[in-house]
């Protein structure tokens, strides 16, 4: 028997039986968590009038876009018509600096603390891990004040430089984590080199970060894309974000409810997540459990 | 010419003193050792040496140059790390030339200067692999290259074989001793491995607890250790100790183990040693002068003891020894016939032993 089989592996292996139960029970399970996605597609492309007369959920019977194509560019969301895209744009506009920024610092955090020791660097992780913990309420009321001070109120540079700034403790800490685990020695042997700080970081350091870059990427990336509370408490009208835009596209009713609309709607809010999940998903896992590159 | 000057160097970390005033001097050419059991001190000291670790007091000079506070980059200084401490995103040329790369040396310039360290290495056919792609042999390799590219005042090795196997360690360590003669540069180099400083030094500094308990040629560590400490750590294997008495005065004075009363004492006069009657002294003999048998007319110290058991090396004998309620080891030739549960007289011949005084555990006299 090869020997990286886990122990879950082995046993099903060796038993016939043992392996059938399994596939059941994991197949039960992934119908359970399938059903809601499977209800929200199958919603999504049937007719309003479908809907109407045979239930929400149910097999279509026509399948049509016409719920899709609204939801991103014709439903109302308060006064304006336009769909998700805007905002879908905005959602874009915020997320990609703003992950890609914290990532950044994150890494030259993380390599401050790890290989360029200096006095009350601990002290200073033990800070930058307590904002792990923060609630987001907590900081609600000081964030606002700091962005209107800043002049940054109701903007999409705004959000950008808080999301930047509430994601840095937990990108500090997955590079911090991921450097300590680099030898020492490589930076000490750079340094007598002739290398300074900034050169080791971007040509010996970043090089070997793909991993947990990848982990810090989707994790901010799905963090800030899902983000409600900032979004909906600093940003109106046409800054809003997709996932404030959503939920007054849905609670804009007009007559009957649009269950179609509301299901694409929800579908093209999520569809970003998704495919960076898809893409880098593997990665993600890969980085999340990747040890020391010494080899 | 490059002269490496220590003196009462000290570094402290908070209240612990790593290193303890440290005053070593390295010749023109000359490759001294840094030998000591791990917290001794000695990689702190190569450290300091490097410019990686700041200096609490003292001074180190490079020929006339005090460099105590030069930066690490400016010291002209290259290292090798125990851990190869290779750059894993770059190729083997690149990791060799990096140094080059940060002073901006044109492309050009430096594939040739790594092809023709890699040529001096044997590891041409490497030079466009990851480290990754490399066995441990052909990392240390190209460590190596990695400070010879360099053509440095003075080279650093920390512990540079102990991550290798022991045909490699021996190979290795003869492609360092080979590329010192060759190059002759100044060269430091730290290891707990005995053998490995007996074999590469000029000059070997023992250090135990933040201090150099003996500096001097790997002969004279070997003939003359300054210390039990030194003694036990230099020979493989250990010397053996007992404890002895001086007894009677003058050109009378013989030296008696304790617990031995009816062995006859060893007249001390030939010696010379400056002993005083009911001078405590622990008594030193390195295995290979135990003699077991006779050993014709010869003065020393003989006793009864008990083969325990024999170990053959190939080479020679390991043979352990009871020797009432003591234990000796001694090495003899392959051809000794000997076996494990018979009695035989064994000498330790006067000549050969080695006194310290038992409380300060120092050499007495030469």
């Amino acid at each position: 028997m090869p020997a990286d089989l886990n122990p879950s592996e082995m046993v099903a292996a060796r038993r016939p039986a043992t392996r059938a139960m399994l596939y059941v029970v994991l197949g039960i399970l992934g119908l359970f968590f399938l059903a809601p996605l499977a209800v929200m597609v199958l919603t999504s492309l049937r007719p309003i009038e479908e809907i109407r007369s045979a239930g929400i959920i149910g097999i279509p019977q026509t399948l049509t876009l016409d719920a899709w194509r609204a939801a991103w560019s014709q439903a109302c969301i308060a006064a304006v018509c336009e769909g998700l895209q805007p905002y879908f744009r905005n959602s874009l506009v915020i997320a990609i600096p703003a992950t890609l920024l914290s990532t950044l610092l994150g890494a030259i955090n993380g390599y401050a603390l790890t290989k360029f020791r200096f006095p009350g660097a601990d002290a200073i992780m033990v800070l930058i891990i307590l904002g792990c913990f923060l609630p987001l309420q907590a900081v609600l009321i000081p964030a606002a004040q700091t962005l209107s001070a800043l002049g940054l109120a109701n903007s999409i540079y705004g959000l950008i430089l808080i999301y930047t700034v509430y994601g840095l403790p937990f990108t500090t800490l997955f590079f911090r984590n991921y450097y300590v685990g680099v030898p020492s020695e490589i930076v000490r042997a750079a340094h007598m080199d002739g290398a300074g700080f900034w050169r080791i970081f971007f040509q010996i350091m970043v090089p070997i970060s793909w991993p947990i870059a990848m982990v810090s990427v989707v994790f901010q990336f799905t963090g800030i894309w899902n983000e409600f509370l900032f979004g909906v408490s600093f940003t109106t009208g046409a800054s809003q974000t997709v996932t404030v835009a959503l939920n007054n596209l849905v609670n804009t009713t007009f007559g009957v409810k649009q269950y179609n609309l509301d299901m694409a709607a929800s579908l093209i809010a999520a569809l970003p997540v998704l495919i960076v999940y898809l893409f880098v998903g593997r990665f993600f896992v890969r980085g999340l459990t990747a040890g020391s590159i010494k080899g | 010419m490059t002269r490496l000057s220590i003196s009462g160097l000290r570094k402290s970390f908070g209240v612990v003193d790593v290193l303890k005033s440290v005053d070593i001097e390295v010749e023109d050419n000359g490759f001294l050792v840094l030998l000591g059991p791990s917290g001794c001190g000695k990689s702190t000291l190569l450290n300091v040496i490097a410019g990686l670790e700041r200096a609490t007091a003292g001074s180190i000079r490079i020929d006339d140059r005090d460099i105590t506070d030069v930066e690490a980059k400016d010291r002209d200084i290259a290292m090798v790390f125990q851990s190869y401490a290779l750059y894993p995103s770059m190729s083997v040329a690149r990791n060799i030339t990096f140094s080059m790369e940060v002073r901006g040396v044109p492309r050009a310039e430096r594939r040739k200067a790594a092809e023709t360290v890699a040529a001096s290495l044997q590891i041409e056919h490497l030079l466009d692999r990851r480290p990754a792609q490399l066995s441990g042999g052909q990392r240390q390799r190209v460590a190596i290259g990695r400070a010879l590219v360099r053509s440095p005042k003075i080279f650093l090795f920390d512990e540079p074989l102990s991550n290798l196997d022991t045909q490699l360690r021996l190979e290795t360590r003869a492609l360092i001793k080979r590329l010192h003669q060759r190059v002759g540069a100044t060269s430091v180099y730290v290891t707990h491995d005995q053998s490995e400083a007996m074999t590469l030094a000029t000059r070997i500094a023992v250090m135990a607890k933040g201090e150099v308990a003996q500096f001097g040629t790997p002969a004279e560590i070997y003939a003359r250790p300054a210390s039990v400490f030194v003694a036990r750590f230099v020979g493989s294997p250990p010397m053996n100790f007992l404890a002895g008495t001086i007894v009677g005065e003058g050109a009378g004075r013989t030296l008696q183990l304790d617990g031995f009363a009816d062995i006859a004492p060893v007249a001390l006069e030939a010696t010379g040693l400056p002993v005083s009657p009911g001078h405590a002294v622990t008594v030193g003999i390195r295995p290979d002068r135990i003699v077991i048998g006779e050993g014709a007319s010869r003065d020393g110290l003989r006793l009864l003891a008990t083969i325990d058991l024999v170990e053959e090396t190939g080479t020679d004998v390991l043979v352990y020894l009871k020797v009432g309620g003591l234990e000796l080891i001694a090495r003899q030739p392959p051809e000794a016939r000997l076996t494990p549960g018979t009695s035989v007289p064994i000498l330790l011949p006067v000549k050969d032993l080695h006194l310290f005084d038992r409380e300060t555990e120092l050499r007495i006299g030469f």
